[in-house]
């Protein structure tokens, strides 16, 4: 999805200058302009929404969300962070640790390990975990590892790996101990840990770790462990405008599709200032233009701002209502599944939200009911 | 014209002996110089140098002065002490072989011991008229330092420290007694031997003191003083103060001539203020030797220890004269001549001073000072001991000798080994005390020894380099806590703490190294071959000669030269050359005329590079076989490329700071500037960029940082550990941290901060951490607490004992607090131990006093005297030792663990003296991200900038973001280190901001950030916290940057970044208009744009609405 800077309005726009932002929040409700409506419309809000994939990748997306509100754009952002569910190792039984890492930082790194397991086959943590843990909301690793020497090592030899049998203890170690039916349901897709080269402990002969691990459902604001990315975030879509030369710089100065420039050189310098591949140089009848053709490789490092050459030129902006999403799973889902579940969460939210609103509106209005025959009668504090 | 020739013949013209056309020659990488010299001489070298030199020299001097044992009974009795060494550390008790085991210094802190060899010394003695002599008797233990010549550790390799639970960046240089390990602080005092001439104001005294110290031990102050024209002589064992003619005169100088040019020379304003004096001695009727002796006698403090006959009035004063007064000045034969010299030299200084007071000496140069070191005070402590051993020890024969009939021959041995331990003892008692009270040399010094703070590996570091003065701390004095210029490269002029030791506690310099004494019997040879007379065969009028300097070596005058700077130059050879020891100092001191050698111990000194004929004489060729490892550093010294400088001589010299600063004078070159700091102040990044004080805050504040401590840390028990679960070496370091293996051992992570405003939750220094970073790790430290219990025996046999728990009653299960334990008694190590729970279930009998050795063991009663855990928050048992102490109890030692995450209230620091404490812990998707998505650790609020001027910490920050865009270390080496335009191309090359700003996005609201709110009236930011506000950028503020020429930097500040205005201004009219129109021209043909403060804007309307019109006039308009 690309677009032609003249064609976005300026109302759309987050202006950037050289040493601030200014029209950061949307002015797109009522109110606002003299003679403009500007309520939501759900026929206008479908015409203009769009998604659109930019790639899309086992571990890392990135799409195109344009024509939501800023609230709405960062609601998603933020679920996904701290409200979709995952699966993440809660409590470990320690039988035996002589590794070098003490029993509490070997536990927080085992809560840290993402693991692939699908979380709408398990239902919510328990309450009380000694006494509800099932099979339907447990999950049981275990780890058993002792190093020792390795036999018929050449001598010399300084490498721990080729010294030593287990000198390091990877994720991959973790051993799914199937409770009840899970060895059925989860036949198709074990559970496991997502990245199989996570370090968990090095271990050094003699010495060994034991333990069984309960991993349990839950979401990120419990535990950053629970979160199914890395980070999400959106960047807002990078807006460049050019100006014709000589004009007064300000919301009348008259738009323009090319600059010409003086030299290469000052072509060059031009294309400079913008990430790589922002800017194209052409050369038409002798004379070097520059054009703005991809705005949303820019950076937006505003660096065209301070070449007092182009003063007047270029006006920075980004449209505030474009957003370009990316979501970095840790591996517990494909990053693609995620922005669904958050979607899920979202409209449970509003479910609740609008279920408490109606009950709101019908307590209200049933003690309007009740209140109306005296409303300046003394009202009774409870 | 004119001028521009001008210009190009003075640019031709060499300029400091150099044309523009010379190649700068410059010695790459020179620095490598500091590696190699801290190979050789470390950061803690000066402690075990001078451990090493008690052990080995000053040890045998001790025993050789009081070698002789005689006895008051039997004037026959011959008992000799002929030899004296140290041994291996070894085990205090002999094992079941009767071998006694080598001991390593971590069983001694593990077991509370006392790392300690055994002190043995070669007798000989008659017995049966026959002369026996016995080796290795052992007359006691002596701890020893670790790392010196007589530790085990003492040139281990890695994997050898490790086999003995040593850790290899581990300095040494400290003590283990009973356990803890206890560093002897470099001791700073005035120097010894040497005339300090100072003028008393307030009473009007002009004095010339000089305190004499000699091997013996004797120490005295003698003093010359000057006061309303009479100038006397004072020391203590005088009653009353000695007329200089009258003390001169009892020193064998009889003549009033001689005496006026010995002191004044033919200067006629010092005979001027001189005679008044030879007066004084005849009013009293003193004019011969003889009659100023028994002057001198009649005055002298009786001090009488023996019984016997007064000695007549004369030989008391010369034997005073002789022994007591300037004991450090020799008198050979009765010949008195070299005291009435040095008091003559001490009265021409008062003279000196008298006319001119600028040639007084400062206290507080450090050329004047000399340092003490454990050695040094060790050996004080080791004559008391070994005095007192002898004296005990002579008692012991005389009482066994004087028994009328003994059935067998005496044999001096055998009471020896009866004789206990004084010395072992001594030894301990000092050092765990830091008490050194030794009577016989009327010393009383109390804190002498600190426990070796294990806060961090760098405060563990920094203890070794410290120096404390014997300055009075409570006095409110500024000169000898002030920064002395003669201080450069030799002390840390940042790192001192604040508050009442401010400036009196000191740190050594990078590449400092402390003397030890050099014998001065061949270099007196060599001053007289290369020519110096001898100055007993000179007169005044010779000494004080136009041409002729005196010479003197450690304070005393050996000679006369006429040529100084050849001999000075000659001498220098020799040193170059290694005939002379490198550590010997000499300069020319052109004031007094005089050329000062220097030998003795306790001057710092440091390495500089050889300049001569402007080359330095260490080229590329040199740093190539440094670096291929053919060349060391003693290499560079022995070939004359390198010489060790001491304070008094570096000031006599013309030292380069850079090759490109070498001038024709220039004698040395700088290996490396970073060195004037000392190891704590280099680990700052860019300390050149900051506010002094700043990098003062830091030192104190680096100490305290959690992070690794040593490599043996986790078989370490100690009272108190604290370590960070993940430490990281820093991403901007500089080479200070990389030669004292802090990037081995870290104190800190690196964090992703926002210098923003957060929240308000951020305000006076607080600063917001995201939780999720928290979660992943971040800040996660542990503490280790020891705790000890004893299993005592007690004398009437009985012992405590540690039982296994008992069930209460009936019950199956055992009482909750007793859970975690053991059937030894002892809790299982990785139990958890909640508040009230027992860990040790020891029990004590009830009756420890009667004796029970009737009492059948099983009978005796037991209560319970258990440890029970303390702290309210839980923890874990990390490791339970039992072993037995040196004095044969057992001891059980248990360490508790907890691991601690960041909480509100925590202190967290960055490295520039910028301390806060945790406002705010925020989740992660309430923190701002920029366009990449990264959203910071922490969050530090940009007031903490303007008024502390830690600039080096805005470049530390973009040295940061670089290196970790490009996955580079990069460097924050003072007067170096990465370069910030590097570093802003590095940005670029990342498609970032060149300055390191990044445009974030609120978490909370999702909309870009934007700036702080502005005043409606002047559109300037609001003023004061409730606010919101700016920090203003005041007036001085403003002057600052006036001087500084900053011009730029104030536009910024003062309009762009405030409120900056565009006005539509007529040129015309000169008044302001709008959109392009001038109203009052009715015109838009001459209007000009313009950018002005709002203020000034607003300044104008007022002007206006009160009938005054500022015109606008402008000259270029666009």
């Amino acid at each position: 999805m690309n677009y032609r800077p003249g064609d976005i309005d300026s109302r759309r726009l987050i202006k950037l200058h050289k040493e601030y932002i200014s029209d950061i929040s949307s002015t797109n409700y009522p109110g606002v302009y003299p003679d403009e409506d500007n309520s939501w419309d759900l026929v206008d809000f479908k015409k203009h929404v769009k998604l659109e994939f930019q790639y899309v990748e086992e571990e890392r997306i990135e799409f195109d969300l344009v024509g939501i509100d800023t609230s709405i754009a960062n609601a998603f952002r933020r679920i996904i962070i701290s409200e979709v569910p995952t699966v993440a190792i809660e409590r470990v039984y320690v039988y035996d640790n002589t590794s070098v890492i003490q029993d509490e930082v070997l536990s927080h790194r085992l809560g840290l390990i993402p693991l692939r397991i699908d979380p709408r086959m398990l239902e919510d943590a328990p309450q009380n975990y000694q006494d509800d843990s099932t099979d339907r909301n447990t999950m049981v690793f275990s780890l058993d590892v002792t190093c020792a020497d390795r036999d018929g090592v050449r001598p010399g030899t300084t490498d721990p790996e080729k010294l030593y049998i287990n000198s390091s203890v990877y994720a991959k170690d973790l051993q799914w101990v199937p409770q009840g039916e899970q060895e059925t349901i989860f036949a198709s897709d074990p559970p496991r840990a997502a990245n199989p080269n996570i370090l968990i402990a090095k271990l050094r002969p003699e010495q060994s770790i034991h333990l069984e691990m309960h991993a349990v459902k839950s979401i990120g604001r419990d535990h950053t462990k629970f979160s199914p990315v890395g980070t999400a975030f959106y960047r807002l879509m990078p807006h460049i405008q050019l100006l014709k030369p000589g004009d007064r710089y300000d919301e009348e100065s008259r738009k323009v599709d090319k600059l010409e420039m003086a030299d290469q050189e000052q072509a060059k310098r031009f294309q400079d200032a913008f990430s790589e591949g922002v800017i194209e140089v052409k050369k038409e009848r002798g004379k070097y233009y520059v054009r703005v053709k991809a705005p949303r490789r820019d950076n937006v490092t505003r660096r065209i701002l301070e070449l007092r050459e182009f003063d007047g030129m270029v006006r920075l902006g980004r449209v505030r209502d474009w957003f370009i999403y990316t979501i970095e799973s840790t591996g517990q889902y494909p990053a693609v599944d995620i922005f669904p579940v958050a979607l899920g969460v979202f409209k449970s939210k509003i479910r609740t939200l609008k279920a408490e609103a109606e009950k709101l509106r019908r307590e209200w209005e049933g003690s309007r009911e009740e209140r109306s025959p005296d409303p300046d009668k003394d009202v009774e504090m409870e | 014209m004119d001028d521009g020739n001008e210009d190009w013949t003075n640019l031709a013209r060499p300029y400091r002996g150099l044309r523009p056309s010379d190649p700068i020659k410059s010695v790459e990488d020179k620095w490598l110089l500091l590696p190699a010299f801290l190979k050789v001489k470390g950061l803690v070298k000066q402690h075990i140098d001078s451990f090493n030199y008690f052990v080995d020299y000053d040890l045998r001097a001790i025993m050789e002065a009081n070698c002789k044992v005689t006895s008051d009974v039997d004037p026959r009795f011959h008992f000799l002490f002929t030899d004296i060494r140290v041994g291996t550390p070894v085990s205090e008790q002999a094992d079941f072989a009767n071998q006694r085991q080598p001991i390593t210094p971590h069983q001694c802190r593990l077991r509370d011991a006392t790392y300690s060899a055994p002190l043995m010394v070669d007798i000989e003695y008659i017995r049966d008229n026959k002369r026996i002599q016995r080796k290795d008797v052992v007359i006691g233990r002596i701890p020893i330092m670790l790392r010196s010549n007589k530790c085990v550790l003492a040139g281990a390799n890695e994997s050898q420290l490790a086999v003995m639970n040593e850790c290899p960046l581990d300095p040494g240089g400290y003590f283990v007694v009973k356990g803890t390990e206890k560093v002897i602080l470099v001791q700073e005092q005035l120097s010894k031997n040497r005339i300090i001439v100072e003028i008393d104001s307030a009473k009007s005294i002009i004095s010339a003191s000089v305190t004499s110290s000699t091997h013996s031990g004797l120490k005295s102050k003698t003093y010359v003083n000057m006061r309303k024209g009479l100038i006397v002589l004072k020391h203590n064992s005088f009653s009353e103060d000695i007329p200089i003619v009258i003390a001169l005169k009892a020193l064998g100088v009889q003549s009033d001539k001689e005496i006026l040019l010995l002191c004044a020379g033919n200067t006629e304003s010092y005979q001027e203020a001189f005679s008044p004096n030879l007066e004084e001695s005849s009013r009293a009727g003193v004019y011969t030797i003889q009659q100023a002796r028994e002057w001198l006698g009649a005055r002298v403090r009786s001090m009488r220890r023996m019984v016997g006959p007064r000695r007549p009035n004369w030989e008391e004063g010369l034997e005073c004269l002789v022994m007591i007064v300037l004991t450090h000045v020799p008198v050979v034969n009765m010949d008195l001549s070299a005291k009435a010299i040095y008091v003559a030299t001490m009265t021409r200084r008062v003279l000196m001073a008298h006319e001119d007071p600028k040639l007084v000496d400062d206290r507080d140069y450090v050329g004047n000072k000399r340092l003490e070191l454990a050695g040094q005070l060790l050996a004080l402590l080791f004559e008391d001991l070994f005095k007192a051993y002898v004296s005990e020890l002579k008692k012991a024969f005389d009482k066994v000798l004087g028994k009328p009939a003994r059935t067998s021959a005496f044999d001096p041995h055998t009471t020896m080994l009866l004789h206990g331990n004084p010395i072992t003892q001594g030894f301990i008692r000092a050092i765990s005390t830091g008490n050194w009270s030794l009577k016989r040399f009327r010393m009383e010094r109390a804190g002498v020894t600190h426990v070796l703070s294990r806060l961090s590996y760098i405060s563990a570091l920094g203890m070794m380099t410290r120096i404390s003065s014997q300055f009075e701390k409570t006095r409110k004095v500024s000169g000898p806590r002030a920064l002395q210029p003669s201080q450069w490269g030799m002390l840390c002029p940042s790192d001192t703490p604040e508050g009442e030791a401010c400036g009196l506690v000191k740190n050594l310099a990078l590449m400092t190294h402390i003397t030890t004494d050099v014998e001065e019997k061949p270099l007196v040879k060599i001053i007289t071959l290369l020519g110096v007379e001898d100055i007993q065969l000179s007169t005044g009028s010779e000494i004080y000669g136009p041409t002729s300097f005196v010479v003197h070596l450690n304070g005393l005058i050996i000679g006369l030269t006429r040529f100084p700077s050849r001999f000075v130059a000659q001498f220098r050879k020799l040193r170059r050359a290694g005939r002379i020891n490198e550590f010997v100092g000499i300069y020319i001191n052109h004031h007094h005329k005089t050329v000062n050698i220097a030998s003795d111990g306790g001057r710092i000194c440091r390495p500089l590079i050889i300049v001569e004929r402007m080359q330095p004489k260490v080229t590329n060729e040199h740093i190539q076989m440094l670096k291929l490892g053919k060349l060391a550093f003693e290499d560079f010294l022995h070939q004359g490329l390198v010489e060790y400088v001491d304070v008094n001589e570096e000031n006599d010299s013309h030292i380069a700071l850079y090759e490109k600063d070498i001038e024709p004078s220039t004698t040395h070159l700088e290996i490396e500037p970073f060195t004037i700091l000392g190891a704590v102040a280099g680990l700052i990044p860019y300390p050149h960029h900051n506010q002094s004080p700043r990098n003062t805050y830091q030192c104190a504040m680096g100490k305290q940082a959690i992070g690794a401590i040593a490599y043996n840390q986790l078989n370490r028990i100690d009272t108190l550990l604290y370590l960070l679960v993940y430490p990281q070496q820093p991403m901007v370091k500089t080479k200070t941290i990389e030669l004292v293996g802090y990037d081995k051992l870290p104190a800190g992570q690196n964090a992703t901060v926002a210098i923003m405003s957060y929240s308000g939750y951020d305000i006076e220094d607080a600063l917001i951490l995201n939780r999720a970073s928290i979660e992943r790790g971040y800040g996660r430290c542990q503490v280790f607490r020891k705790n000890t219990a004893i299993i005592r025996k007690y004398p009437n046999g009985t012992y405590d004992r540690l039982v296994a728990p008992s069930k209460v009653g009936t019950e199956e299960k055992l009482p909750k607090r007793y859970e975690i334990l053991d059937d030894d008694g002892l809790a299982r190590p990785g139990e958890r131990v909640d508040p009230d729970d027992v860990y040790v279930n020891k029990q004590s009998p009830k009756d420890t006093v009667t004796n029970s050795l009737t009492v059948n063991p099983a009978q005796v009663e037991y209560r319970p005297t258990p440890l029970t855990y303390k702290t309210k928050v839980a923890g874990y048992i990390d490791r339970v030792m039992i072993t037995d102490t040196d004095n044969d109890q057992a001891l059980v030692k248990v360490l508790i663990r907890q691991t601690r995450i960041p909480e509100l209230g925590d202190k967290f620091s960055s490295r520039h003296g910028q301390k806060g404490v945790v406002g705010l812990i925020v989740p992660q998707e309430d923190m701002p991200f920029n366009d990449q998505g990264i959203c910071p650790d922490s969050i530090m609020n940009p007031h903490g900038f303007p008024s502390r001027m830690t600039v080096g910490k805005m470049i530390e920050l973009l040295a940061g973001k670089a290196g970790v865009l490009r996955g580079t270390l990069e460097y924050g080496t003072a007067f170096g280190g990465s370069k910030v335009e590097d570093m802003s191309k590095i940005l670029i090359e990342h498609g970032f901001s060149y300055s390191g700003k990044d445009m974030l996005t609120s978490g909370i609201t999702g909309e870009p950030l934007e700036a702080g709110p502005r005043a409606i009236l002047t559109r300037q930011p609001t003023e004061g916290r409730s606010r919101d506000g700016g920090l203003r950028l005041g007036e001085m503020e403003r002057d600052c940057l006036v001087g500084y020429g900053a011009t730029q930097l104030l536009l910024e500040r003062l309009m762009i970044s405030s409120d900056q205005f565009q006005v539509h201004a007529c040129q015309t009219c000169g008044l302001m208009g709008y959109n392009g129109w001038c109203p009052y021209c009715k015109s838009s043909k001459k209007m000009a744009q313009l950018t002005i403060p709002y203020a000034a804007k607003l300044l104008f309307q007022e002007l206006i609405s009160m009938n005054v019109v500022p015109r606008l006039i402008m000259d270029d308009a666009a």
